[in-house]
């Protein structure tokens, strides 16, 4: 049965939507906090490209990424090896590991529709058996570089308001001021992934492919209803 | 700051990640603003004007909050009070370094901090000494 495209495409829309109008919010809402503080000091107001060019808006954006990211970095890496007993994030226990060709539908195991470089063998499967994780550690480690570069950046500009010297990059990587930063947003996101491990071998979210049917016994690991 | 699962619309989710990504750190690199340079010459100016005795066009290229402060308590006006100050003299720029909105120049008598203000640098304050890891002590500084 062929479906409307915004259906299928449903749940990438919204939340591409959800994101766009959140940065938007984010933008606006910052520049008037930083206008704010222009205008108590006396100074001119800056323009909303002068202000989503900073590195004020740039450290606050990247410094969420870099987490958000290193928090699914982290969530398929370890998912290969750790389990939850009872978690629908979880595989079942006996299927720890790599897992065998044949279950991963490598090589000689692929079907007609698989992918071209699962079929291909040598170090085109290798690099396709692990895309997600590399280019989520990419943009993790992209998103970190840019927040250490965005952040020195407004941390140097804070410095010389407070008539300080402004250091160094190097200088800030070792500062409280960016591991605050970073340590701050790693936190939450850790709860968030341990709450969700945990709470959904308990809780349910009915028709939620997050969630394991209403009925299904809390042992029950890998099942999603 | 959110959490969420990998679902089978990961693929897209990572291309979308991917490319604003790259347009992040676009704007990270520009923030590192190339203003320096601008900071300098308005530092050296500033330096200039006092040299030659015209301390009222000096006071123009000071930020609105130093003027405010350089004129409270004894009445005078910004120009009398900032030649009453003697300031040493600097000619010459050894270093400026510029950060988003924020400038620090240092010349060799004197140490300097600009402002971003409108399309052009003032000086917020002047007559700095380093004070080591504390803020400088500045003859001339806005509040």
């Amino acid at each position: 049965m062929k479906h409307n495209p915004l259906v299928t495409n449903g749940l990438s829309i919204a939340f591409g939507l959800l994101f766009l109008a959140s940065l938007i919010g984010q933008a606006f809402s910052g520049l008037a906090y930083f206008n704010e503080q222009q205008v108590s000091a006396n100074l001119e107001e800056i323009s909303f490209l002068q202000y989503v060019t900073s590195s004020t808006f740039a450290v606050d954006v990247t410094e969420n990424w870099q987490s958000e990211y290193l928090q699914f970095l982290l969530f398929i890496v370890l998912t290969v090896w750790l389990v939850q007993r009872g978690s629908p994030e979880s595989k079942e226990i006996e299927r720890r590991g790599a897992e065998s060709d044949e279950d991963q539908l490598i090589g000689r195991h692929a079907k007609p529709e698989s992918p071209a470089w699962a079929r291909a063998g040598g170090l085109k499967t290798a690099l396709y058996s692990n895309s997600l994780g590399l280019v989520m550690g990419t943009v993790f480690v992209l998103s970190w570089l840019a927040q250490s570069v965005t952040g020195f950046s407004a941390y140097a500009a804070d410095q010389l308001t407070n008539l300080q010297d402004p250091g160094t990059w190097g200088e800030y990587l070792g500062s409280a001021e960016f591991w605050n930063r970073t340590l701050q947003n790693w936190q939450s996101e850790f709860l968030a992934v341990l709450s969700m491990v945990i709470l959904s071998v308990y809780l349910r979210q009915r028709g939620s492919p997050e969630s394991k049917p209403v009925g299904a016994p809390h042992g029950e690991t890998s099942v999603e209803g | 700051m959110t959490f969420w699962k990998l679902g089978s619309r990961r693929a897209a989710a990572v291309r979308l990640a991917a490319a604003g990504s790259v347009l992040l750190l676009a704007p990270g690199c520009s923030a590192l603003n190339p203003g320096s340079d601008e900071a300098a010459a308005m530092a050296g100016r500033f330096h200039q004007l006092l040299a030659s005795g015209d301390s009222a066009a000096a006071c123009e290229l000071l930020a609105p909050g130093t003027i405010e402060e350089l004129e409270s308590g004894d009445p005078g006006s910004c120009a009398g009070k900032l030649s009453g100050l003697g300031l040493a003299t600097a000619s010459k720029v050894l270093e400026g370094r510029a950060y988003g909105r924020e400038a620090q120049v240092k010349l060799d008598g004197d140490t300097v901090f600009l402002t971003r203000s409108g399309d052009r640098w003032v000086v917020t304050a002047a007559g700095c000494a380093s004070r080591g890891e504390r803020p400088y002590d500045c003859e001339v500084k806005g509040h």
